[in-house]
């Protein structure tokens, strides 16, 4: 998990020094002379590789970047399979590459993220029953197991749950509300429609980490740069 | 010092997933 952030992985593969192309001198036309390609190592004529396309720019891309970069390129292409293999087998090596300017080989974090998050989210609406996620719980341990969990207690029957407030008295009012409406005897209806929430919200959260999680990572890894760490979290998330 | 760093950094994730899934918890709750 901390392999790409901490730099221990290498690169899946050599690039060869060598230039591909045959220009010996390059026209300068936004590169500069003897300007190689950060991706595949051929000499530069332009803004964009003439051999693999990428974009010139520099080794450390900005967050800008790298969130202009979902826009500027397929959803989907043939480079998804072949990012999905080492994302399985070796998100930190993935990583490394990214950070080490072959960029355009692979597809790019966010995307690569989005379409897995996605897929993944997708198959588990259409595959798996409902049946197998919903916990078999009665309406009392429901409300009794949320409240506790809520409070950070331990579940037992000997010690009865103290009630919850919220700080804000709005929403006490309101949570309160709903504790007892879970209680009463025809519970059970809203019960399921809050595990059903729940599921729905559940996406959302894990989309919301991917931020989070950069900046727990630059919490403990200072010297590297935010934008890395939202790399390696989307890569590894 | 590598080592340190990953059990904290496991333990802060952990704490952050938890809050994650307790505001997920309140949410639900709170918007059905």
């Amino acid at each position: 998990m901390t392999a790409g952030a901490s730099g221990a992985s290498e690169p899946l593969a050599t690039v060869a020094p060598e230039p591909t192309t045959a220009s010996a001198t390059p026209t300068p036309e936004g590169a500069a002379p003897g300007h190689r390609c950060l991706d595949c190592g051929a000499l530069l004529t332009g803004k964009f590789c003439s051999v693999c396309g990428q974009k010139d720019g520099p080794l450390r891309q900005g967050l800008v970047d790298l969130a202009l970069e979902f826009f500027q390129h397929p959803l989907i292409d043939t480079k998804l399979w072949k990012s999905l293999v080492p994302l399985v087998l070796r998100p930190g090596a993935l990583t490394e590459e990214y950070l080490a300017g072959r960029r355009t080989r692979y597809v790019r974090p966010l995307k690569l993220y989005l379409t897995v998050s996605v897929t993944f989210f997708a198959l588990l609406a259409l595959f798996v029953p409902e049946g197998v996620m919903k916990v078999s719980v009665s309406n009392q341990d429901f409300t009794k197991g949320l409240v506790a969990g809520l409070k950070g207690q331990r579940v037992s029957d000997e010690q009865p749950v103290e009630e919850l407030h919220l700080p804000l008295k709005s929403l006490d009012e309101r949570f309160q509300r709903k504790v007892k409406a879970l209680e009463a005897p025809g519970g059970e209806t809203l019960a399921h429609a809050v595990r059903a929430r729940a599921s729905e919200q559940l996406p959302k959260m894990v989309f919301l980490l991917l931020p989070l999680s950069a900046v727990l990572f630059k919490l403990f890894w200072r010297e590297r740069y935010f934008v890395e760490h939202v790399v390696f979290t989307a890569r590894a998330g | 010092m590598t080592l340190f760093k990953v059990g904290m950094l496991t333990v802060a994730y952990t704490m952050l997933l938890s809050v994650a899934m307790l505001v997920t918890a309140f949410s639900a709750v709170l918007t059905t």
